[in-house]
């Protein structure tokens, strides 16, 4: 116990002391930095309801609204119906961004049945492949060749990079044209729609029971499709365009997702964004707070530092994807202008550490998929 | 009566009643350790050991084919012959006639070649390249996978399922566990930073187990543990003796069949992606043939869970029925309408062995 201090203390005890009330302190800090067990039963729970069911839910609407303007379009090719199909259009593969990163469950690959991601949003789609459809009218929807199908083959039928929507109306008075469309509209809600009602059905609740963190886990393959869809967005949204994957030597703008739209930028941030959404675990369209991987990271050691550099990096991110320009085309830009996109690669390979190794380790679960990138 | 005939008549009766009161005397339950006993371990498998070595040596003399390397049957069927006991001796006549007429001549005319699953010209050859490069036969199927994965049934499991017939004493247990390919410490794990990993059948039991404690290693860990316990404990623990020698073959083919549906689940994966280049091919047909080895070679082996019949049936549905031509190019030609096949498999055996929906999903792993 310490004794009353006299008023004129000699140096040395007031060092003392002064030592004495920072081991106090300390000690009061470490009790309150001490891990408690996190509910990972309610950061399942949320994880299902608040973001992943919502965002199935309205991906589905948009793609069925996509399907009926698609359907209005063929039966009557003109400029209205035109720009009515690309709106639902953008406004579906917007949601999509948002749906992405839950590539997992009822989304996953099952047989010969590839995954949701796989199976409707490859890119860049086989042009050749997609041409000789259109003149021989001769396909298989259920076929292997997922680059003639999706978001991506709908959006090359219907957008043009030269904005000629008079091109688009012509090209659809052909036959080949209207069916191949209306295909491509129905296998993507058959798609979606399998899995919206898997998750509103039987599924929610066998992936919250399911919450070790072991692989398999819930919590493990949730986490392992966050890193896929970051490194996703990293890698072949920017990285591959950029040039900078292993093995390139220049810049390939013709590997950009969305090119035929132009909307490659818009898409890329929705996608980034809804990432850093599900990282602090926020519902769908919402900005409140919810329980995410920052709640999971406040409960372990060495986890509040990481919310820190990780929420630093974010900001950096968000800054960088900003600072580009939205006047010129995302695959214009990387041959006029790159730099600023080298700018965002940077922010993102920084990134990369925060959320796979680093987390990977403080929260005790393995990555479980190979990334084969040298990250 | 006299008193003769009375003592006699109660010496009979106190016999009577004493082996009354033997055969109500209590058998205390079987002690299982927690481990295997490990002393005559290496004195009791040498034999095994050296099959083993023999297997070794005759598939790496096969895999010098991958390489373009000729192969001769006559050089293949010495290894193969080579030995006291030898790979022919402890196999099944089946697959011993099979190889000896059939598989050593293909695979010497198949080396030296180059095979085209689309074109299909000559007597087989190599497809791929690097580490993908794999030996075909002019049909697209594997021979080295029917000898060397088929000899895991063929020699292996039909050595143990000989040895747990017969009469079973302490060296008996360890000759089953050496010709697996395991060792008392029970690795559960192939890799090679392990001092001694488990190899052959073992190495494929350790693949299909997810490491919980739960799984079939474990199980042929637990069953091997108390078949021993069983053995030393003598006469009054044969019921227990012979549950573990049963609970061990029956763990066996769920391996067996586990490993076939993962190699299943691999070539689906494989032919069902977007864009295939010949490597992903050649993998996709070296996982079939990998399936094709491991289900053909229980042919013929007695008291055993899947009969027959249904081998032949899972092989037609592999391309590559026990008694005719091999299709297994049309997996590469016609991936669309073939590869539901191997959905058929999977599902034939899931039923056969009462696999559960998340084993099927775990057999995924390797």
């Amino acid at each position: 116990m310490i004794k009353s201090m006299p008023l004129k203390a000699s140096p040395f005890s007031k060092l003392l002391f002064s030592l004495f009330l920072v081991f106090i302190c300390s000690c009061q800090t470490e009790e309150k930095t001490k891990p408690t067990t996190f509910d990972r039963s309610s950061f399942l729970v949320n994880i299902a309801d608040g973001l992943i069911i919502p965002a199935y839910n309205q991906l589905l609407t948009e793609v069925q609204l996509l399907d009926e303007k698609a359907e209005t379009f063929t039966q009557n090719p003109n400029q209205e119906n035109l720009i009515g199909l690309q709106t639902s259009w953008t406004n579906a593969y917007s949601i999509w961004q948002k749906a992405n990163a839950f590539n997992f469950g009822p989304a996953g690959e099952e047989g010969i049945r590839k995954t949701l991601l796989e199976e409707i949003a490859i890119f860049p789609v086989n042009e050749q492949k997609i041409n000789s459809i259109l003149e021989t009218n001769t396909f298989n929807i259920n076929d292997f060749n997922r680059d003639t199908r999706g978001f991506i083959a709908v959006e090359y039928l219907i957008f043009d990079t030269k904005n000629d929507n008079t091109r688009i109306v012509n090209d659809f008075k052909t036959q080949s044209s209207k069916r191949y469309l209306i295909s491509l509209t129905k296998h993507i809600l058959e798609k979606v729609k399998y899995v919206s009602d898997a998750w509103n059905g039987s599924y929610k609740s066998q992936f919250i029971k399911n919450n070790g963190t072991e692989s398999g886990s819930s919590t493990s393959t949730f986490y392992n499709e966050f890193v896929k869809s970051f490194e996703a967005s990293k890698n072949f949204k920017v990285g591959l365009p950029l040039g900078k994957r292993p093995g390139q030597t220049t810049t390939m703008p013709g590997l950009v997702e969305a090119k035929y739209s132009g909307k490659s930028l818009e898409f890329l941030k929705l996608h980034i964004q809804n990432l850093h959404q599900i990282w602090y675990g926020k519902p769908f369209n919402s900005d409140a707070d919810g329980i995410g991987f920052k709640e999971y990271l406040e409960n372990v050691e060495g986890g509040k530092d990481l919310i820190n550099l990780s929420e630093s990096q974010m900001m950096n991110v968000t800054k960088a994807l900003n600072e580009i320009p939205t006047s010129t085309r995302f695959s214009d830009l990387l041959v006029s202008d790159p730099t600023k996109i080298e700018n965002l690669h940077t922010e993102l390979q920084k990134q990369t550490r925060f959320f796979k190794s680093d987390m990977s380790s403080v929260l005790g679960i393995a990555i479980t998929y190979s990334s084969g990138d040298g990250d | 009566m006299t008193i003769k005939q009375a003592i006699l008549s109660v010496a009979v009766c106190a016999g009577i009643f004493s082996s009354c009161k033997d055969k109500d005397k209590e058998i205390p339950a079987l002690t299982i350790p927690n481990n295997y006993d490990s002393t005559s371990f290496k004195a009791n498998s040498v034999t095994q050991k050296a099959v083993l070595s023999q297997l070794k040596s005759l598939v790496d003399e096969v895999k010098k084919g991958r390489t373009g390397n000729p192969l001769v049957a006559m050089t293949l069927k010495a290894l193969y012959e080579t030995g006291n006991p030898n790979l022919k001796s402890v196999g099944t006549a089946y697959y011993d006639e099979k190889l000896s007429n059939e598989w050593f001549g293909e695979i010497e005319k198949a080396s030296g070649g180059t095979f085209n699953p689309t074109l299909r010209t000559g007597e087989g050859g190599i497809f791929g390249s690097g580490t993908s490069a794999y030996l075909f036969d002019e049909n697209g199927l594997e021979i080295e996978q029917l000898i060397e994965k088929g000899m895991f049934g063929s020699v292996i499991y039909k050595h143990v399922s000989d040895l747990l017939n017969g009469t079973i004493s302490s060296a008996t247990v360890d000759q089953v566990l050496a010709i697996l390919g395991s060792n008392p410490t029970f690795p559960n794990t192939t890799s090679s930073k392990t001092s001694q990993p488990d190899a052959f059948v073992a190495g494929y039991v350790a693949r299909r187990d997810k490491n919980d404690g739960n799984g079939l290693y474990s199980q042929l860990k637990s069953g091997l543990i108390k078949l021993q316990a069983a053995v030393k404990g003598g006469l009054d623990y044969n019921k227990e003796r012979d549950e573990a020698a049963a609970s061990i073959r029956l763990i066996l083919e769920k391996a067996n069949a586990a490993t076939i549906i993962n190699y299943c689940h691999s070539v689906t994966s494989l032919l069902s992606n977007t864009e295939l280049t010949d490597n992903q091919k050649a993998s996709a047909l070296h996982a079939l043939g990998e399936s094709i080895g491991f289900t053909h070679g229980y042919k013929t082996i007695p008291n055993k869970k899947i009969t027959d019949s249904q081998i032949d049936e899972i092989l037609v549905l592999l391309n590559a029925p026990s008694n005719g031509q091999a299709t297994c190019y049309k997996f590469i030609t016609e991936p669309l309408e073939q590869l539901p096949r191997l959905a058929d498999v999977i599902s034939k055996l899931k039923v056969l062995y009462e696999f559960t929906d998340q084993d099927i999903i775990d057999f995924k792993s390797n």
